[in-house]
């Protein structure tokens, strides 16, 4: 899974807004949830942890770790206690995100079109086409609907009642919707009793959406596509994700060798001879798909298909060249984008951001490092980065140093206080912090299923959600309803 | 059916078949040791499995010839590729690489099964003995081929059954070319129930796992010519290597759309060889050569497949 670490908390505990408890005492939304907490015993709770436990493994919803030569998989922890909005709450989440995405998708289509964002000057040229995420090759390539990020990630974080930001897009192969649904799945057989105290919007029509959202990107003409999800393979991570998707849509699911490029078409390789693929949903980054255009030496990737969606015969899904979208530099001018496209006021807000390029806000992050998060523009997955907080001083200098090297390398944003959601812990029911990941399709609309992926970080007082340092998932639930429960 | 799941589907059956297989041969090799004959040279039975799953020098490598080795070795032993658990892991990974062809019981049947192996080590052997580990292996394939019974009757079965084929007819003519040896290669009488080579001729039946069959087809007693056309040729024997080997042409036609020439000759071969009637070579006392032979024609059966799985794709594509 993609790896996100939320800025640590400088405000004290009680400030920490509790999505169950908040304000004048129990969230509406949250009631039911919580009569039934209060009836279940830790031996049931714990029980019902174990179940699912037992059920994620039996499913082989589990990965290999890199190295570990014992032959046993890993799971990513599942939290049985679900994450609940109520429908005011999801409409706010629904529309940012779909404002958001649309803007993005005009936006790379505009940077690898007729970059009038950067003739208007709302974007500065260099923060685009100086930056190493900007691809060259995907100039050129016509995206059906204009759509290059057909399913996008968007990592938001919420500190009040109103107040989300978006920490980070994901427009490249964001990954864990399986978590989404396999979470729901799971509670559901669990403990169906809960689903009857409330009505939850359901999420499992997700493939289906995403199978419709991959037709409609079919290259113009082709009225029934072939389509394959293509995977590095079984080794990945993910690849419990890439096979569950291909079955739920029942698609392909193909490898790079699988694959061949002639006369600028994509073929399979079928026992009965070659099958022309229309739409790849690939989960493969950009640095290995094609190595006749980016890295020579990938074994996992097809030579000529990025010439092959040149020519118009196969659409790749997300398309190439996506990471200049979603990187930390231009994060920062999303908000210029949407009023640039779409003419609107964002709905979700970025996180405040200093640009340490820029001197002014240069000497705010250096005299302020001790409060701040610092981290490298083009950096992922919250390494290499400076958690002021809870650094030492020798590290804030050191820190220092790195910053002042290359200023332009690095952003600083504010600590925030994250939310809070009622996780099963060893020590009983308590507060952890939570982030959301919703899923967001974009074919000839955009659209997404009411929930997404809730990471937890189930260590105390840990902020660092990324399963691979304590992170955890959750079910979450969208209540049926426009209205803030009651 | 992409060219490299249609593979994985294969060596999934073979794998699943072979952990079967070599469930049975343990359970057979334990059994005998029991035996009055076998008391004071434990290490016969268990030379014959190790000879038979062709890991005899792999194992002499590394162990000295003790019953628990050897039953750890062919039972739990990881570094071991053709032990029951290494076998179900192969099966598994085949399975996990084509899951989403596979249906979720079909999956959870196989996924579980590994799952369980997993917690297997020297302790549970001996625990739980060689016979329980080996039940427990046979009843688990059973609940998978089982739960082959849903899956969409297209490819995906019918390359598991091909792989089921190949790995059994291979098993069968390792079995009899290691098993049947000195006085059974020539003994044309029905021995004394309750003889040593009475007991041996059951055994070779356990091992191909007809002995209940043979019991059901004919009697007890054991007549080494109605045994070994029952392990051959018997026609309402799914386990007799005749009707695997049919079945080869069967599911690659339905798969390929055709029979390659290839595999179309060695099955022919192997079929007029079956045709030779072997019970007439143990009665002229010729049964060795021709059980020599009749690995050779499997081997080469396997190997028309294994390729014929493998197309090359020549000329340009056609959309």
């Amino acid at each position: 899974m993609d790896t996100a670490v939320l800025t640590p908390p400088t405000r004290t505990r009680s400030t920490q807004f509790h999505e169950m408890r908040h304000g004048e005492g129990l969230a509406p939304a949250y009631a039911p949830l919580d009569q039934w907490l209060r009836t279940a015993t830790a031996d049931r709770l714990e029980g019902i942890r174990r179940a699912s436990s037992g059920r994620f493994h039996r499913r082989g919803i589990t990965f290999a770790v890199y190295g570990d030569t014992s032959g046993a998989e890993r799971l990513i922890p599942f939290d049985i206690i679900p994450r609940v909005l109520d429908g005011k709450e999801w409409s706010t989440v629904e529309r940012g995100c779909i404002q958001r995405v649309t803007a993005l998708n005009r936006f790379l289509a505009d940077v690898y079109g007729k970059q009038e964002i950067l003739k208007a000057g709302v974007i500065p040229k260099e923060a685009v086409l100086a930056n190493k995420m900007f691809e060259k090759a995907a100039s050129g390539i016509v995206m059906p609907n204009g759509v290059h990020s057909h399913i996008s990630g968007v990592d938001l974080v919420r500190v009040s009642k109103d107040q989300w930001y978006v920490l980070e897009d994901n427009l490249r192969t964001p990954s864990g919707v399986s978590y989404m649904l396999e979470n729901r799945a799971t509670l559901q057989r669990l403990v169906p009793d809960l689903f009857r105290r409330q009505a939850v919007r359901p999420v499992d029509q997700y493939p289906a959406l995403l199978l419709q959202t991959l037709r409609e990107s079919a290259p113009v003409g082709v009225d029934d596509p072939t389509i394959a999800v293509m995977t590095p393979g079984a080794a990945n991570s993910a690849y419990f994700e890439h096979g569950f998707l291909a079955s739920r849509m029942g698609v392909h699911l193909v490898e790079g060798t699988d694959l061949f490029v002639e006369r600028d078409r994509l073929y399979m390789r079928t026992l009965r001879g070659p099958q022309q693929v229309h739409v790849v949903y690939r989960r493969i980054d950009d640095d290995y798909l094609d190595p006749t255009v980016f890295k020579a030496e990938s074994v996992l990737g097809v030579p000529g298909i990025v010439g092959a969606a040149k020519a118009g015969n196969v659409t790749i899904v997300n398309a190439v060249g996506n990471g200049v979208a979603d990187d930390k530099a231009t994060y920062l001018y999303v908000p210029e984008m949407i009023k640039f496209y779409l003419g609107e006021e964002p709905i979700l807000a970025n996180v405040p951001t200093w640009r340490c390029s820029r001197p002014e806000e240069l000497s705010h992050v250096l005299a302020n490092l001790s409060e701040l998060v610092v981290k490298e523009v083009h950096g992922s997955g919250g390494y290499g980065m400076l958690v002021g907080p809870t650094s030492t001083k020798a590290e804030q200098t050191a820190y220092k140093a790195r910053i002042l090297e290359d200023p332009a390398n690095f952003i600083a944003q504010p600590t925030l206080a994250l939310s809070t959601c009622p996780t099963f812990v060893a020590q009983g029911i308590a507060p952890r912090h939570v982030d959301l990941r919703p899923y967001v399709l974009a074919g000839k609309e955009v659209r997404l299923v009411p929930g997404g992926l809730t990471r937890v970080a189930l260590k105390e007082g840990s902020l660092v959600v990324n399963s691979s340092q304590g992170g955890g998932t959750k079910d979450t639930w969208v209540l049926e309803g426009e209205e803030e429960a009651c | 059916m992409l060219i490299r799941l249609a593979s994985n589907l294969f060596w999934l059956g073979r794998y699943l078949e072979r952990t079967e297989n070599m469930a049975r041969l343990v359970l057979v090799a334990n059994a005998m040791t029991l035996t009055p004959e076998y008391r004071e040279v434990v290490a016969g039975p268990w030379l014959d499995a190790l000879a038979i799953t062709g890991s005899l020098g792999e194992f002499a490598e590394v162990h000295a010839l003790g019953a628990d080795d050897a039953a750890a070795w062919l039972i739990v032993d990881r570094t071991h590729l053709g032990s029951i658990g290494s076998c179900l892991r192969s099966a598994r990974d085949n399975a996990r690489t084509a899951r989403h062809l596979l249906t979720d019981e079909y999956w959870e049947a196989i996924n579980g099964a590994w799952l369980e192996a997993q917690t297997l080590g020297a302790d549970s052997l001996a625990e739980r003995g060689a016979e329980d580990l080996c039940a427990w292996a046979i009843a688990r394939c059973q609940q998978v081929h089982g739960a082959s019974d849903d899956l969409l009757r297209d490819s995906v079965p019918r390359l598991i059954d091909l792989g089921r084929a190949v790995e059994r007819g291979d098993h069968l003519a390792r079995l009899l070319a290691v098993f049947v040896r000195g006085e059974m290669a020539t003994a044309v009488e029905v021995p004394d129930a309750g003889s040593a080579p009475h007991r041996r001729w059951e055994s070779l039946l356990a091992s191909a796992g007809l002995l209940e069959t043979y019991r059901r087809a004919h009697t007890a007693a054991i007549n080494p010519r109605k045994a070994l056309h029952l392990i051959l040729a018997h026609p309402g024997s799914p386990r007799a290597l005749d009707s695997n080997i049919r079945e080869i042409p069967v599911d690659l036609a339905a798969v390929l759309g055709q029979v390659p020439t290839n595999v179309r000759h060695t099955v022919d071969g192997l079929l007029a060889h079956l045709g030779e009637e072997p019970v007439d070579a143990l009665t002229e006392g010729v049964l060795p050569s021709y059980l020599t032979q009749l690995g050779v024609l499997t081997d080469a059966c396997g190997a028309a497949v294994s390729a014929a799985l493998e197309p090359t794709f020549s000329g340009t594509a056609s959309a």
